[in-house]
């Protein structure tokens, strides 16, 4: 006989007539139990996780939902969230593929190159908005923590392997693509601070403008 | 808001057949584990009550570790089965089959039952959470306190054992 065999035969079991006669009256006593036995003061029973469907709990539920969603209809947008940008509505579709990408990737080293490849659309995602008429800086500060945490992630592990004295061509490319990317990200982030420093510096005008003009006012009242 | 009563209320509707029929598969006696399993929610009210519990994850899980419990303290209480008893249960089951017009495959069902339930408890256990009750390796894994990997080499192994005698 095949383990499968007896697999199915065991799973079979659950067929077995249960008296459920029994379980409603043991419901009852329970609850003659319950307010006899009450519980003390103070006590809550936390978030309990109740499966309401198939079996399946809240959080795996809400996880299969996006998934059908994504795929059943969500491809053209999963298609079209790519090119946007942060602050875009398309953008948290993008992140969350993203993330699932993340999550799926158990090999180490695969996850690595995927987090540098990630890092790179952030640096792409930075420059697209340089490139924009109407620079908004919460933009570049989405793009900025999510590259600066794959940045850490891809370093930390490049130090393990290191550490580990796996120093071979993977590393090594690893290594290489990071250093691109630190480079890069300095680039972006100074131009990035010389446009904050100017648009601080223009405020600041329009701030002395506008008191220097109450002033005047002022005096001419007088 | 829902009250900590009616929280429970709820888990005992969602859980209480699963916890019949798993503990029924250990003792193989319909009255015992009647009794056990009305211990078994006694005992997990008390324990909210008492506030030695004070937060609940996973119902299934917490209900599940109890009713291990009360299982092992029935067969500690019990210390010998009797196997005439045994051997009654499966001659009233092959009765109540062919009543049924379905011997063979009642027979069949209370024979792999039987060998189910000569295994050693720590194997039987296993192999009920798994494939009658459904649980993952994860929440077996929280009930019995092993590891993930302990869990799974103890189904392999349950699984080889049963295979041999029920096989023969």
């Amino acid at each position: 006989m095949e383990d499968k065999d007896l697999i199915k035969k065991l799973k079979e079991l659950k067929k077995t007539s249960v008296k459920k006669g029994f379980l409603a009256s043991l419901q009852s006593d329970l609850k003659k139990y319950m307010e006899f036995y009450p519980i003390r003061e103070g006590i809550e029973i936390k978030s309990p996780e109740i499966s309401l469907f198939f079996g399946m709990p809240i959080l795996r539920i809400m996880a299969v939902a996006l998934i059908a969603i994504l795929i059943l209809g969500g491809g053209g947008a999963v298609f079209a969230s790519q090119k946007s940008l942060p602050g875009d509505i398309l953008y948290s579709v993008k992140i969350i593929t993203e993330n699932f990408q993340e999550t799926f990737t158990f090999n180490p080293q695969k996850k690595a190159q995927l987090k540098t490849i990630l890092a790179e659309k952030r640096i792409k995602e930075m420059k697209d908005i340089l490139e924009k008429k109407d620079i908004k800086m919460e933009r570049f500060t989405i793009a900025e923590k999510r590259l600066e945490k794959n940045i850490v992630d891809v370093r930390q592990f490049v130090e393990k392997e290191l550490a580990e004295g796996k120093d071979n061509e993977l590393t090594k490319e690893i290594t290489d693509k990071l250093n691109n990317i630190e480079k890069e990200t300095k680039e972006y982030k100074n131009e990035i601070d010389l446009i904050k420093k100017t648009e601080e510096e223009r405020l600041k005008k329009k701030e002395n403008n506008n008191s220097s003009d109450l002033n005047n006012k002022g005096k001419k009242k007088e | 808001m829902e009250t900590n009563q009616q929280k429970f209320e709820k888990a005992y509707r969602e859980y209480a057949l699963g916890i019949l029929r798993h503990v029924y598969f250990r003792v193989n006696n319909w009255d015992v584990a009647q009794d056990l399993t009305q211990e078994t929610f006694f005992k997990a009210w008390r324990n909210i009550a008492e506030g030695k519990i004070e937060e609940i994850k996973n119902f299934k899980a917490f209900f599940y570790k109890i009713a291990n419990n009360t299982i092992i303290d029935y067969y500690r209480s019990k210390k010998e089965i009797s196997l005439d008893g045994m051997e009654e249960v499966e001659t009233m089951a092959i009765i109540e089959a062919e009543q049924e017009n379905e011997v063979d495959l009642e027979i069949e069902k209370k024979r792999l039952e039987r060998y189910l339930f000569d295994l050693k408890d720590e194997y039987k256990q296993i192999l009920i959470m798994r494939y009658i009750d459904d649980l993952s390796i994860k929440e077996i894994s929280q009930i019995t306190d092993k590891t993930r990997g302990n869990v799974r080499i103890l189904i392999y192994r349950a699984l080889q054992v049963l295979k041999k005698k029920y096989g023969r």
